[in-house]
């Protein structure tokens, strides 16, 4: 492709000349197409240099540097110095930086004097050299004015430091963005109706209801109450919120202002053995009203039938302070943004005692623990939890979805876990624009104060709560992969949405804050503007870069049934005939024909199962009236008991809940209470017991085909349970099983990734194990169709993807660019610094030193500058999963032979 | 009653000729046992097991001549046997009322046995420790021990299938008798492959000048024909000897135009203080076409102290959370691994981007010198990354060529003090340096981290007689290898290898470069801190991932079974 450019260049020099000439008297015009709805550009430079990240010969690309009211983009007609692979973005490009995401700006003069920049600064002067802005995602980026005219420079820099520090949330850029998005799109809205997925916002009274009207154990016991509706009683708590039932609105009126914060104790969850988790803040010390107090607990206490004791958690005490938090991350952050690959390397010796002193891991280990600490409080039935906090907005919000992450299987699916956080934070009133910093807050005091200044005031703090609590997310992602749908990848995407300023889900403080911002804005109009949610992930990633949210091990567990149920006895004859098999998406587990026969060809062989495995019943019970294939869903709602056959060791075909990927999680609350409707929720057990006898007795040679386990004998005991599906997760806290999430905080450090190596591949190599699963198990489907009554209606299996050869993903897929030269210098640190001594004695390397700039006089003709191009739907399709298609063979000047990353382009 | 014991211990490891029928030493040994030790009660009833990766037990303890085993009454018939070789070091805690004996194995684990008679306990103990300490090579369990089904010859390290392989890239290669009945290097095999040109008297005069015997030898030859090769250092000492031979030999390698590389395992000071003792290293007024490079690696007394700290902080439960990394750090355990990769992706580097070939040497060249010619070649060969060849590179590299696994495993990090200074784990800094490829590469190994935790175990105490004496010919003299049975044999069998297979194994052909940046490496946590918390849920979640995988990989498997099974049938419906 570049062969075909460069010719037509030649060709076509007058063109190229002429073009060029356009494109230097009014670059913003040719800016105006990539611009989002509502932005502007404030500022720009041209011929600004951008370097590489991390590169050794400050290699570099010359463009357009523009500053808008959202971002800061970088627009260039070169080639990129490496191929980026990067996240195809609707809304940011992959060398764009959005202005919240801004933490710090350094200027270097010509004199070489380095510079910090703050908000206040004023007395910015020409002869600005070099530009260089340190993110919050801990990017650094870096941008040379030598090339551009005098002064374009310090216009830029002036624009980027007056846009990037707002101090007030309606002049976010989401504002601007959704009211002009929303006078676009009225006349094209009827297309817009693809998307369908909805996680419930909870602003709604409708959201809450299904929340605990599923719920048997709390039926009649919980209510919900709208006194705060308008915000009038506190700021900052939610609209709606859960509350026992017998305490009357007028009641929780009065009792509200006796609390901190005005925070009552609402309640979170509610486990189906009626212990509930609550959480609030504290009791004012200065309340002489401590009978609110007591009724209250009274009241919550009598939620619970049994009337057990509630236990109180003061995460005050157990938990770091703000403060601290912040502190932790600043020094995370500093020893995750080195300079160069020197200071990289430096650390050596040093890291782990540098891991220490930053105590982030720590922190999370705590956070875990206490986390732990109630589960097991809650799930051996010991009562009711309540977490106090001072403000009851941080920890609890944290501690509160890990309790619920680790208890409860729904919670721990992408939609689950979505509204989830929707609830316990967004609704919970996190003040994300505090803690995450995002409004510059001008600060008489001197800011070297950290410890006092702001301790006392935990209102102002800047602190990443909420970082912490994706980490922990990883952390039990790493641990039990595969009982949770999320990836590190959806993680990493949640915590970059807090820096993305186009949605309303992370900009505001709560939602008291959130309804008057927007009142002031529907104010000078017509119609009522709608939001976008961060939940709505169409707006921001294609749906293939969505698949990368799921984790292909959670994926896989849910082909189980369809090997199952695809897999006739062998020699049998005539299973397809039933007219229920007629393709893979339809095909379920209580397709009882099947199952009657299984039953008729072995019934004698009778399978021990142990007394612990009597754990999972509940969910056995719950998952038999639905079911669900990888293609859709499906729900069969049975009364019998009639369950298919059980494989040997205890392993379970069929699904708990936490097996299929309820939509919003109703289908499993739904089929749970009807399960326990179904029979007395006391005495279940042993009926339940002997229906696991009845099943397991069935159980023939089908089970026996599905073996899976390798035939180490000795392992039988660990094997058990391996797929138990156990509601409750067991996670290590010990700082000693703690990974450092590399994923997250050193992706943009280029000389530490592994090509071929790491998470991603990895996951990319599940998933072609899951897709091998799909098409092999619907290949039998069409065979068996075709030979049983020639059948040929049956739809014939999805093509077979071409093996694309996805050998060297970086181990920070989708994030880092794996750039041409340093793949395998970088890596090696010393060895390195070895080869390179030796090239300058012997010279006959090919890599001359390369020039500082890489200066291509070529344009594309006719084309508008194209950005380092993201991946091509195109180019991902080839691969059904979304990893890139790469298999260059590349022969470097350094006689290096690697395989690497190809755009394409 | 105990010195009597002694005495005719004493008595039996000092005058069975080596000769002696086993079979009747074993019986011998165990005679004494259970008549002398423990008198009456060679089998204790009321005996307390508890151990960090066993559940508790309450059984009887019954002590044979290498085994202590437990059998539990309660109904399961569940036993456990602990080698008595596996044993580092005892600890007596005797109380009024019971005696805890606690039993430190090699593998790190410890087990607690409580009894109740005093007397009982004393014999115990004091036969373990004897036990645990027999020299004689004849009395190891490898010679007694019968592989329940007959294990077929694995066939590793053979010279014929290697030298069939170099000759795919160079003719320049001969295999040579030289070496026959050991007679000028005890620590190499007998017969091996050397350069064409050069004739077995160069050799000969090589292997004098070189310490212990270890001349230059091929180890890996690259798909480019470069080379890397092994030895120790040279014995130049005071009076500047050098030796024509020597630098024939590896000159012709390089062939004619090629430069190549020297690597020293020492600082380029020990290295030149070497001479005062007969050492020495190469010059280069000497070795003119040959660049030194030293890299200094850890001698294995220094490898010692490091893991005993390493050991001592992961099975410490106790120990602070805000303490644990940088404890874990002084232990400087991960800064030896990290030097270990560097030298080998340094040497690797020189192979393969170069095209320079290399000669690797420490002092005696058969500990770090091993360490960098087996990781580079698993850098380098995809061959060397399935679990057969794995295996092959093991018992070619550190098996045949000598690496003393007597003297270095005999002790381990429990006998602080007691451990003579040949004890070091380079083996075992070898494995977790593998674990560390395997941690960044996790798709490119045939086999999964529990082998190399199961090779590691095996080195210290084992039924097999792989890891037996520090050399080819004292295995030759002991007739190690026709009398037990080989641990690859077990590993390679039809029922075994298949646990130990990477489920998302994707060959890849060609090479891999490991980060060597501290952030990358990772405490090799399967072998220092397994299971720290005992409880069985914990336990099974930990595996279930991998399991998992295991069984998504059969579940293709039987799903392509299927596949071919109907359209074979579809076939014959159609004719």
């Amino acid at each position: 492709m570049s062969m075909r450019r460069t010719f037509k260049l030649k060709k076509d020099i007058k063109l190229a000349g002429a073009y060029e000439h356009v494109y230097q008297l009014s670059p913003s015009s040719e800016v105006d197409g990539l611009l989002l709805p509502g932005e502007i550009t404030v500022g720009h430079a041209k011929e600004v240099i951008s370097y590489v990240l991390h590169d050794e010969n400050r290699r570099g690309t010359s463009g357009l540097l523009v500053c808008t009211n959202f971002r800061l983009m970088f627009v260039t007609d070169k080639p990129p110095y490496c191929n980026l692979i990067a996240v195809d973005n609707k809304l940011i490009g992959p060398q764009d930086v959005t202005l919240s995401n801004i933490e710090t700006i350094y200027i270097e003069k010509q004199n070489g004097k380095r510079k910090k920049l703050y908000p206040t600064s004023r007395n910015i002067k020409d002869g600005i050299q070099k530009l260089e802005i340190h993110c919050k995602d801990f990017r650094i980026l870096t941008y040379s004015f030598k090339l551009s005219v005098l002064g374009e420079g310090k216009n830029i820099v002036r624009a980027i430091l007056h846009h990037s520090y707002p101090q007030d949330s309606s002049l976010s850029f989401a504002m601007e963005y959704i009211s002009k998005k929303a006078s676009k799109e009225t006349s094209a809205k009827e297309t817009s109706n693809i998307s369908t997925k909805v996680v419930s916002l909870y602003r709604k009274v409708d959201d809450w209801e299904k929340l605990i009207m599923t719920s048997q154990a709390m039926k009649g016991r919980w209510r919900i109450t709208s006194i705060n509706e308008t915000f009038s009683l506190s700021a900052t708590m939610p609209g709606l919120f859960v509350v026992p039932s017998s305490l009357s609105d007028a009641f929780l009126k009065d009792a509200i202002h006796q609390y901190n914060n005005n925070r009552l104790p609402i309640w979170c969850y509610t486990h189906p053995n009626k212990c509930s988790l609550l959480r609030s803040s504290n009791f004012r010390e200065e309340s002489v009203q401590f009978q609110v107090d007591q009724k209250i607990r009274q009241e919550i206490t009598k939620c619970d039938p049994s009337g057990r004791k509630i236990r109180m958690m003061d995460l005050n005490k157990m938990c770091p302070t703000l403060q601290q938090v912040q502190m932790s991350f600043h020094k995370l952050k500093t020893s995750c943004m080195p300079a160069n690959e020197d200071e990289y390397m430096e650390s050596d010796g040093k890291w782990y005692s540098t891991l220490q002193t930053i105590k982030w891991l720590q922190f999370v280990s705590c956070c875990l623990e206490v986390a732990r600490t109630c589960v097991d409080h809650i799930d051996s039935g010991l009562g009711t939890v309540l977490l106090i906090e001072t403000l009851g907005v941080d920890w609890t919000a944290c501690i509160s979805c890990l309790v619920q992450v680790l208890i409860d299987p729904t919670k721990r699916t992408i939609d689950g876990l979505s509204e989830l956080i929707q609830r316990e934070w967004i609704i919970g009133c996190h003040p994300f624009t505090t803690r995450l910093g995002i409004l510059h807050q001008p600060k008489k005091s001197s800011k070297f104060q950290p410890e006092s200044s702001t301790s006392d005031h935990p209102e102002v703090c800047k602190s990443p709560i909420f970082m912490v609590f994706l980490d922990c997310l990883y952390q039990i992602l790493t641990q039990e992969s595969t009982k949770v749908e999320y990836t590190s990848f959806f993680l990493t995407s949640l915590a970059d949405g807090t820096r993305l300023p186009v949605f309303d889900t992370f900009i505001f403080n709560n939602e008291r804050e959130r309804n008057r911002t927007l009142q002031q804005l529907n104010q000078q109009r017509t119609t009522d503007i709608e939001t976008i949610s961060i939940w709505d992930w169409d707006v921001q990633y294609p749906h293939h870069v969505q698949q990368l949210f799921i984790n292909p091990l959670y994926r896989c567990k849910r082909f189980h049934h369809l090997v199952a149920t695809t897999t006739p006895p062998l020699g049998g004859n005539s299973i397809a005939t039933n007219d229920d098999v007629t393709s893979p998406n339809t095909l379920d587990l209580t397709t009882t024909p099947k199952v009657e026969k299984l039953k008729s060809s072995k019934k004698s062989s009778t399978h021990h199962r142990s007394a612990s495995d009597s754990t999972c019943l509940d969910t056995t019970t719950s998952s038999m009236t639905s079911s669900s294939t990888p293609h859709g869903h499906k729900r069969i709602n049975s009364n019998s008991y009639e369950v298919p056959y059980q494989p040997p060791q205890g392993r379970s075909v069929f699904y708990c809940a936490g097996d299929e990927r309820p939509d919003s999680g109703r289908s499993v609350a739904n089929s749970r209470s009807s399960s326990t409707d179904n029979m007395a929720a006391e005495d279940d057990e042993a009926v339940v017991i002997g229906l696991v006898d009845q099943v397991n007795s069935r159980a023939p040679q089908v089970a026996e085909r599905l073996r899976f386990v390798p035939n180490s004998a000795n392992n039988n005991n660990d094997v058990i349970g391996c797929r138990d599906d156990d509601d409750v997760m067991q996670v290590k806290t010990g700082v000693q099983y703690l990974r450092f999430w590399k994923f997250a905080y050193l992706r943009w450090v280029s000389f530490s990734q592994l090509i071929g190596g790491g998470e991603s591949p990895q996951v990319e190599q599940e998933n072609k194990m899951a897709d091998e699963i799909v098409q092999l198990a619907s290949k039998i489907e069409h065979l068996e169709a075709q030979l049983c009554n020639g059948d040929t209606s049956v739809t014939s299996p999805p093509p077979r993807v071409d093996d694309v050869t996805v050998q060297f993903v970086s181990s920070y897929f989708p994030y880092l660019a794996i750039s041409n030269k340093s793949a395998n210098k970088s890596t090696l640190g010393r060895v390195y610094n070895f080869s390179r001594k030796k090239e300058g004695k012997s010279t006959t390397s090919a890599s001359a030193p390369s020039p500082k700039i890489h200066h291509h006089h070529h344009h594309t003709e006719g084309k508008p500058p194209h950005r380092p191009a993201p991946l091509s739907p195109a180019q991902v399709a080839a691969s059904s999963h979304h990893m890139v298609a790469l298999s260059e063979q590349q022969q470097t000047s350094e006689g290096g032979t690697y395989n690497r990353l190809s755009s394409g382009v | 009653m105990w010195a009597m014991f002694k005495q005719s211990l004493d008595e039996l490891t000092s005058t069975t000729p080596k000769k002696e029928d086993p079979v009747k030493a074993q019986l011998l040994l165990m005679q004494l046992v259970s008549a002398e030790t423990l008198g009456t009660t060679p089998k204790v009833e009321e005996a307390f097991l508890e151990g960090s990766c066993i559940s508790k037990m309450i059984g009887s303890a019954c002590l044979t001549g290498h085994h202590l085993i437990l059998y539990s009454h309660s109904g399961d018939n569940a036993e456990h046997w602990i080698l008595h070789k596996n044993v580092d070091a005892i600890d007596r805690r005797f109380g009024n009322d019971k005696c805890q004996i606690t039993l430190k194995c090699k593998d790190f684990e410890t087990y607690c046995l409580t009894v109740l008679s005093q007397e009982d306990a004393t014999n115990i103990a004091n036969s373990i420790e004897v036990l645990s300490s027999l020299d004689n090579i004849n009395l190891q369990y490898p010679f007694f021990y019968k592989a329940t089904n007959s294990l077929s010859e694995s066939n590793l390290g053979s010279i014929e299938e290697d030298f069939l392989m170099i000759s795919n890239v160079s003719d320049q290669w001969r295999i040579s008798e030289v070496n026959n009945n050991f007679q000028i290097c005890p620590t190499y095999p007998q017969r091996i492959i050397v350069p064409k040109s050069i004739s077995d008297q160069m050799i000969f005069k090589s292997s004098e000048f070189r310490n212990l015997g270890r001349f230059p030898i091929l180890s890996y030859c690259h798909h480019n024909g470069r080379v890397v090769m092994r030895c120790s250092q040279p014995q130049i000492g005071t009076n500047n000897r050098r030796c024509k031979e020597d630098e024939k030999l590896i000159n012709v390698v390089l062939g004619s135009h090629h430069r190549g590389y020297i690597m020293d395992t020492r600082t380029q000071q020990i290295a030149l203080q070497a001479r005062s003792k007969g050492g020495g290293t190469e010059t280069e007024f000497n070795y003119p076409q040959w660049k030194k490079i030293h890299h200094n690696l850890s001698r294995p007394s220094a490898l010692y102290d490091s893991i005993c700290k390493l050991v001592e902080v992961s099975r410490d439960k106790g120990c602070a959370v805000d303490k644990w990394r940088s404890r874990l750090e002084s232990s400087n355990w991960l800064h030896h691994v990290k030097e270990v990769l560097t030298a080998s992706c340094l040497v690797s580097q020189c192979l393969d981007k170069e095209g320079a070939s290399v000669l690797i040497h420490c002092a005696d060249g058969f500990d770090s010198t091993l360490q960098i010619t087996s990781l580079t070649q698993i850098i380098l060969n995809p061959e060397c990354r399935t679990l057969r060849g794995f295996l092959n590179l093991v018992e070619k590299e550190w098996i045949l060529y000598g690496h003393p696994f007597r003297e270095r495993c005999a002790r381990s990090v429990y006998s602080v003090g007691k451990a003579s200074r040949d004890e070091g784990p380079t083996f075992l800094l070898f494995l977790d340096c593998v674990h560390q490829l395997q941690h960044q590469y996790p798709l490119s190994f045939e086999f999964d981290g529990s082998l190399l935790c199961q090779i590691a175990r095996h080195t210290y105490a084992s039924q097999f007689g792989t890891f037996l004496c520090n050399n080819e010919l004292e295995r030759f003299t002991s007739r190690v290898r026709s009398k037990t049975t080989s641990l690859w044999s077990h590993l390679l069998s039809d029922d075994v290898f298949p646990s130990y297979l990477n489920p998302v194994y994707q060959p890849r052909s060609d090479t891999i470069w490991p980060s060597v940046a501290p952030q990358s490496l990772m405490l090799w946590g399967e072998l220092f801190t397994p299971f720290v918390d005992p409880s069985a849920v914990t336990r099974r979640c930990l595996r279930s991932n991998k399991l998992y995988l295991h069984e998504l990989r059969s579940t293709i498997n039987e799903l392509s079974k299927e596949v071919s099974q109907l359209e074979e049938q579809e076939e014959k419906l159609k004719t």
